[in-house]
């Protein structure tokens, strides 16, 4: 590997990765590559995601077997072999490299630290990868009943396979938000139309009613 | 042709996404269809609205599919073009053809004006 820098390094190495995935886990894939790129930036807590840790760990333990094809990747390797060589099967790649990682600390501290590290994990998760929650509710109001199965879907896959990828996290929800509101403007047109016409229906009604009792 | 047989403008460009997409036709392909093909960012809703006003003509159909993990578990809703649909859009563009024939605009006065010089 020409690459002198180690996140330059990291960043190929990722890019590999990804490409030696199946392509049905690819896009599920590249969203954890920005955690990567965040990580490298200024989150070094961000491997600390459970889910992230996952996919590092099977993207990886997939490239491990096409031997000879990639360069050491922060230690993983080394972490990735003790965790296979372990009996117990119970514990999970993401619980190993957190017992790692408090193994230094003394048995107290371990204890409290471990509890912080999955809520730190949790909250990263949770507002790194997912579209806003509000603009989502606000949609529901407005939605009717079957368009509400269908469109939050939609501007879920594309927040999450296109715009997250290619423009990161903070362009990708403002990117949500806006979708929010020019999609509303022409669902409440639409409603107003339907009951319009059905405003506009009653008071026909009225009146031929009226007529006729007269 | 029936009054509201006619196809606005932009119910002739989404039915030609829905031809293009073939079997992959739903909201968020053709939603980036248009984006990518004619560089217009139009909304979800508005892609849903029109295309719930073709199906009401009988233009186009629907049904859903498979709910994935990227979608937050949702199913996704596939749209069709339909043969009376498929004859509308048509007709559309033969009316647009018949108006254009004879203008500056249009392929015969273009092709006089090329053969006289």
């Amino acid at each position: 590997m020409s690459n002198s820098d180690p996140k330059e390094k990291n960043q190929d190495t990722f890019s590999r990765m990804y490409d030696l995935m199946d392509p049905k886990h690819q896009s599920d894939f590249k969203f954890k590559e920005i955690r990567l790129k965040n990580w490298n930036k200024e989150q070094p807590n961000i491997i600390f995601n459970e889910e992230y840790v996952e996919a590092v760990y099977r993207a990886r333990r997939k490239a491990i077997n096409h031997q000879g094809y990639l360069d050491n990747f922060n230690n993983l390797d080394d972490l990735i072999h003790e965790f296979e060589s372990q009996d117990s099967n119970e514990m999970s790649f993401f619980d190993h490299l957190t017992k790692k990682l408090i193994e230094p600390f003394n048995p107290t501290f371990q204890i409290i630290l471990k509890p912080i590290m999955l809520l730190f994990s949790m909250k990263i998760g949770t507002t790194l990868i997912s579209p806003p929650k509000t603009g989502e509710k606000i949609l529901y109001l407005f939605l009717s009943k079957d368009a509400r199965k269908h469109i939050p879907g939609d501007l879920e896959e594309e927040f999450t396979t296109i715009i997250l990828p290619k423009f990161g996290p903070r362009y990708a929800r403002i990117w949500y938000w806006k979708q929010v509101f020019f999609s509303l403007v022409p669902i409440i047109q639409g409603r107003m139309v339907k009951w319009g016409t059905i405003a506009w229906a009653a008071k026909a009604a009225e009146w031929v009613s009226s007529r006729f009792s007269s | 042709m029936g009054k509201g047989d006619y196809l606005g403008e932009f119910e002739q460009i989404t039915m030609l996404a829905l031809v293009r997409l073939g079997s992959n036709a739903y909201g968020m392909t053709i939603r980036r269809e248009l984006a990518e093909r004619i560089k217009r960012e139009v909304s979800i809703g508005a892609i849903y609205t029109t295309l719930e006003r073709l199906e009401r003509k009988g233009f186009v159909a629907s049904h859903v599919g498979e709910p994935t993990k990227e979608r937050g578990g949702r199913a996704k809703r596939y749209f069709k073009i339909l043969a009376p649909g498929n004859k509308a859009l048509d007709e559309s563009w033969n009316n647009v053809q018949r108006m254009r024939d004879g203008t500056p605009l249009g392929g015969t006065l273009a092709s006089i004006v090329g053969g006289l010089s």
